[in-house]
């Protein structure tokens, strides 16, 4: 019995990070149909092996195998036609478009047999929503529909593809029970008539539910593949997160305090914090001399935390108390006034000026040094600006002219560090602090922002690298579902401890 | 020195400007060649003179690209403001607060594109057009749609000398409305090289978002680069009419496209966050010469256009391509 997909050896890396680091497993026959649950953290690998299944992105290495055969999916067409479709996280639909126009958008003519004949693919569309389960008018136009019924039209649109094997990427993240009942029923239908589904999902009910077999991907590298039947979710789970690895960023916890290290007086006090449609009553103290950790699978919400303390949220509501006094952070201006600094998660968009110099960016947030009267530039300051922060956190550039965008990504992160530095802030947040960093420099960033924390500095990281959470942070706050599940300490801070909150 | 792009430099220039700088030498030795009126000191100053009042207008334009917007009204503003003056003025009004009365139009339209485009939130593509033709409109409201002359007989306040000296006077060889050319220009120089505002106008075009996440108020920024534009259409709208001793409804149409395209020509990108003072002034400088080369060489003022184009087009092209290169 020849599998239906093989993958062998497969390699992919990204600038910084290596993905996949040779992957080999197989899903489905060919001959009748299967759900196969892909699960694993943030960054395991499951995303990237689905991009190439899709045809986004060739491998950089390793084969992949279809029906047995060697294939080379060149770009999303050619994977449409080996009946390949994915419906993405991420929705790509067309807005200003109809329902049914959307389902059948790039192959309007298929149907009439060359012809655009509107009334059929309004029919074949209204039939697969009903197959669906779903009371969406395909006349209407997709802006109008709510995030859950364009999820809908998404695996409609991969539905009516014909497709021999269906990727879903945490289809039912936007959905509601009923919805994703629906939807499950429909996979069975599906897998019935011999389609096999690649089910991404965080959630183990769902995959226990609904999946045939279960493979387990951490850090880029396959750990197993598992019948329903043959594991429960406690062991899925420890799959996931893999045993303690304090080896990882050389040397078990390095300069890790117990909470006795720490300041005993809370500098940022956050009560029931809310912002509609992201997280809800969040409530945590930041203490001085800490490093905060925050996690949290993909939308749980830790990103929308961070830009809310910051002045980056157009709406929310609660309490936020920085050294005794209640603020309310309504721009980043005013955030930076009371101290507050963010190195942001999209370093290139929002951290560094990427076509100014380096020593016009670490002066950029720091205006009343770099001025003085009438406005007029203090180049001599601005230079000792750069010079120092040259110094402090050793960033490696040609000259204070060469332009951030030409820097590596660990310097540009330096970069915005020193930046903010120079602003003398009290609360550093940084959001992914090592994201397309390379190892090296990892450990330098880390080394830095602790160097800072000793300095008396308050720091919250969030990152979606449980091995960084695990290693650098003073205390843990696990996020779920845009909620607080878990505020981990000491001896609590291990990598399953937190998977298990976090799932 | 300041550092423009951050790329290397070359003397007073830095590589972009360096560029367009042979470009317009090369331009200036094929003049000269092919004419035998072309290179000599009074064509050199009346070239100067004929690209002052574009080249105040330019100055603004720099700022407003750099900030990653666009201002299609600064002709109409260059008109309208003129208006204003020469109407108050004949209507009796001393010339001095005519002339700043006339600024202060400008200033206003100017804020007034800023304010949509900041903070409405208009892009500024269609609060410009706006603009341009409501200003287009009041200025002929105002002026009944007449042409508006300001001579001794039809304004009889004091100071009308002084204010005529300003457009068409000059200081030994060089005419007043150069002088005041020269002097924007390096007061634009001096705002954008050298002071926070200046910086903080690189730092919004180049990254809103980054901006916004330094503490840096965007909309303020914005608000001011419109501004400067409108003040510094208002300013060549009153030379304009100083210069020419008349001025009519439809006074500088078209001149903003002529701004934005001597900016372009000096290396300042439509994205914003790029761009020098230096680049802008040789942009106008080559968009001068060619007009007055070819006018020397006897070829059809409809060539003019053609070639204009042809040169908008090929600056940023050869930029893009010598772009990838310093990248790679």
């Amino acid at each position: 019995m020849t599998p239906l997909i093989e993958f062998r050896d497969l390699k992919k890396s990204f600038p910084g990070v290596q993905a996949l680091k040779g992957v080999s497993f197989a899903i489905g026959t060919s001959d009748r149909g299967e759900v196969h649950a892909l699960v694993g953290e943030n960054g395991a690998g499951k995303s990237t092996l689905m991009n190439i299944l899709g045809g986004e992105y060739p491998p950089d290495g390793g084969r992949l195998l279809l029906d047995g055969r060697e294939t080379r999916i060149a770009d999303p067409h050619a994977a449409r036609s080996l009946g390949i479709g994915v419906v993405y996280q991420e929705l790509r639909l067309c807005p200003n478009l109809t329902v049914a126009e959307n389902i059948f958008l790039g192959r309007e003519r298929e149907l009439g047999g060359g012809k655009v004949r509107w009334g059929m693919m309004r029919a074949a569309a209204k039939g697969i929503l009903g197959r669906l389960g779903s009371p969406v008018d395909p006349d209407s136009l997709v802006r109008t529909l709510n995030v859950a019924n364009q999820q809908v039209v998404e695996i409609a649109r991969a539905i009516s593809l014909d497709a021999r094997i269906l990727v879903m990427d945490e289809p039912t993240s936007a959905l509601s029970l009923k919805e994703s009942e629906a939807l499950f029923k429909t996979i069975r239908d599906l897998r019935e008539s011999g389609v096999t589904i690649i089910y991404i999902s965080h959630r183990m009910e769902e995959v226990f539910a609904v999946a045939d077999r279960i493979s387990v991907l951490r850090d880029g590298s396959y750990h197993g593949t598992y019948g329903r039947e043959q594991a429960n979710p406690d062991q899925i789970v420890s799959l996931i997160a893999g045993r303690e690895l304090g080896a990882e960023l050389g040397g078990s916890r390095p300069g890790r305090r117990g909470p006795g290290g720490r300041g005993d007086k809370a500098v940022l006090s956050v009560r029931n914090l809310s912002r509609p449609g992201c997280f809800d009553g969040v409530s945590f103290d930041l203490y001085e001399r800490e490093i905060l950790g925050i996690y949290g699978l993909q939308g749980a919400g830790r990103t929308e935390v961070l830009e809310t303390l910051f002045g980056l949220a157009p709406k929310w509501s609660g309490e936020i108390t920085a050294f005794g006094k209640p603020i309310r952070n309504a721009s980043p201006a005013e955030a930076i006034a009371n101290g507050f600094a963010m190195a942001p998660e999209n370093r290139r968009d929002a951290g560094i000026f990427p076509r100014m110099t380096v020593l016009e960016n670490v002066n950029s947030a720091n205006p009343a040094a770099m001025s003085g009267r009438f406005g007029l530039l203090r180049r001599g300051a601005m230079r000792d600006v750069y010079a120092e922060a040259r110094r402090g956190l050793s960033i490696k550039t040609s000259s204070e002219r060469q332009l951030a965008r030409n820097l590596s990504g660990g310097n540009q992160q330096k970069v915005v560090i020193a930046k903010w530095l120079a602003a003398n802030p009290r609360i550093l947040l940084v959001d992914e602090p090592t994201r397309g960093i390379d190892v090296g420099a990892k450990a330098e960033i880390f080394r830095i922002i602790k160097d800072l924390r000793d300095k008396g500095l308050s720091v919250i990281i969030v990152s979606s690298e449980l091995a960084e959470i695990v290693s650098e942070s003073d205390r843990v706050l696990v996020m779920r579902h845009g909620g607080l599940s878990a505020c981990l300490e000491g001896g609590d801070i291990c990598r399953e401890g937190i998977m298990r909150h976090a799932l | 020195m300041p550092e423009a792009t951050g790329r290397g430099r070359f003397g007073l220039f830095n590589m972009r400007e360096l560029g367009v700088a042979l470009a317009l030498a090369l331009i200036v030795v094929l003049f000269s060649l092919l004419s035998p009126y072309f290179f000599n000191i009074s064509n050199f100053i009346n070239i100067v003179r004929q690209v002052s009042l574009l080249g105040i207008i330019a100055m603004g334009m720099t700022l407003v690209i750099v900030c990653g917007e666009i201002d299609l009204s600064v002709g109409s503003i260059y008109g309208a403001a003129g208006i204003a003056a020469g109407v108050l003025m004949v209507g009796g009004h001393a010339v001095g607060s005519s002339v700043i009365l006339g600024l202060a139009a400008g200033v206003f339209f100017g804020v007034a594109n800023g304010v949509l485009v900041a903070q409405v939130r208009i892009p500024a593509m269609i609060v410009t057009l706006g603009m341009m033709n409501a200003a287009r409109g009041l200025a002929l409201i105002f002026s009944g749609g007449r042409v508006v002359n300001i001579s001794p007989r039809t304004v009889k306040a004091d100071g009308l000398d002084w204010f005529l000296f300003m457009g068409q006077g000059r200081v030994g060889e060089i005419p007043v409305m150069s002088l005041v050319f020269a002097a924007v220009v390096i007061a634009a120089y001096f705002l954008y090289h050298h002071t926070l505002l200046g910086f903080r106008m690189r730092a919004v075009g180049g990254s809103r978002a980054a901006a916004r996440a330094s503490g840096i108020n965007d909309k303020l920024v914005k608000i001011a680069a419109f501004g400067i534009a409108g003040l510094l259409s208002a300013i060549a709208g009153q030379l304009n009419i100083a210069f020419l001793g008349n001025v009519q409804g439809t006074t500088g149409q078209g001149m903003e496209l002529n701004a934005i395209a001597a900016v372009i020509i000096g290396g300042t990108t439509l994205s914003g966050g790029e761009g020098t003072i230096l680049g802008t002034l040789i942009g106008v400088l080559i968009m001068g010469v060619l007009n007055n080369g070819i006018v020397l060489l006897g070829v059809s003022p409809f060539w003019q256009m053609t070639i204009i184009g042809a040169v908008i087009v090929g600056a940023v092209a050869i930029d893009k391509w010598t772009r990838k290169d310093a990248q790679a």
